[in-house]
């Protein structure tokens, strides 16, 4: 039989929220906002940069749509999704989401088409172009084309 | 969120020590830079699981804020470890989990694992904030039981069902009490 122990451990959290000082709730808030926007550069940098990343590891002969390549993908959506969001690029995290969503459950049983991905690469390439970031109808569409080619794709995986 | 927290509520966090754990160099940064905002200064950030597993033997944390799939992947079995570890003073810190795209299974593990929370990837600085307010206010008990030690993973405060007379001594009998508001606040969790 399991023997179950209940206890109540300190919580020095709670303790050193309650010290005097600090600032209110909104001014936490408020300040980091502003922390966010001093890197919001150096991020969007980042992020062109892992958009390239999974562009140079699929468009290389060697790339195998299975194993640590694969893995290697989904792990730079998984980042795309978290970063793009914190900086309201809505539809670039959720093409991010996307591409997690294709490559999450892909190399266990049958191999990705690998032009699937290529198409989220060249999604995420074109909603950071202004033109494209500057019109939501624009974005909107390009994620629903996403959308799509997920769904088919992953339709087809599980025929097989 | 419901049981929130009032903007003109005046917090400190100046003197909180966090652990953090994320994915990437620029994750990192990224929250850190919000855990500043909030007035936080002691922020570590181990990249290695022998780094994690170190710093929670020579420092004093208030609070732990991970991504599971930080540490190389490890980050998960760094958190089950530290629960675990007896006569580690951080073993029972608050944790915070943290994760991009995560399947319901995912979430469960997280739970299992001893968390006190999960929150969904990408947050606001006010949904962290948030989170990190309730953990501060959580009243649940700890429970230590086989496999599992953590914070109390029944939410609902409303006692057994009824006409039953429940299986444990500290069952509530009747009215539901705030903690069910966390419930509700789980749920949406979730459901992001």
């Amino acid at each position: 039989m399991t023997v179950v122990r209940t206890f109540y451990p300190e919580n020095r959290l709670a303790k050193a929220v309650e010290r005097p000082g600090g600032v209110t709730v909104g001014e936490a808030i408020t300040r980091a906002a502003e922390q966010l926007e001093a890197v919001r550069g150096e991020c969007m940098n980042a992020l062109d940069e892992k958009v390239a990343a999974i562009e140079a590891l699929t468009s290389g002969a060697g790339f195998s749509s299975r194993g640590d390549d694969i893995r290697r993908v989904y792990d730079l959506a998984n980042e795309i999704l978290n970063e793009a969001g914190v900086f309201d690029l809505v539809e670039l995290s959720e093409a991010g989401r996307s591409l997690c969503d294709l490559t999450g459950g892909a190399g266990k049983d049958a191999a990705l088409d690998v032009r699937a991905i290529r198409v989220h690469v060249a999604a995420m390439k074109s909603l950071r172009r202004p033109e494209v970031h500057g019109d939501a109808a624009t974005r909107a569409a390009v994620l629903e084309g996403l959308r799509q080619v997920t769904a088919k794709v992953s339709a087809k995986v599980a025929e097989r | 969120m419901s049981a929130g927290v009032d903007p003109k509520r005046w917090i400190n966090l100046e003197r909180v020590s966090i652990m953090l754990l994320e994915q990437s160099d620029h994750g990192c940064k990224i929250s850190s830079q919000i855990l500043r905002g909030f007035g936080i200064r002691d922020i570590h950030t181990p990249r290695t699981l022998n780094e994690a597993r170190a710093l929670t033997c020579h420092s004093q944390l208030d609070l732990i804020i991970a991504d599971p799939t930080a540490l190389n992947g490890a980050g998960m079995d760094f958190l089950r470890w530290l629960r675990r570890a007896e006569g580690n003073a951080n073993r029972f810190a608050p944790l915070i989990l943290v994760s991009g795209h995560s399947t319901m299974t995912a979430v469960m593990l997280s739970r299992d694992a001893g968390a006190n929370f999960f929150v969904a990837k990408p947050f606001t600085p006010k949904v962290l904030l948030e989170r990190i307010m309730f953990v501060a206010r959580d009243k649940r008990p700890y429970v230590e039981a086989g496999q599992y030690v953590g914070p109390d993973r029944r939410w609902k405060g409303d006692g057994p069902p009824d006409g039953t007379p429940g299986r444990r001594g500290g069952d509530k009998r009747s009215e539901i009490d705030d903690v069910s508001a966390s419930s509700e606040i789980l749920n949406r969790a979730f459901a992001r």
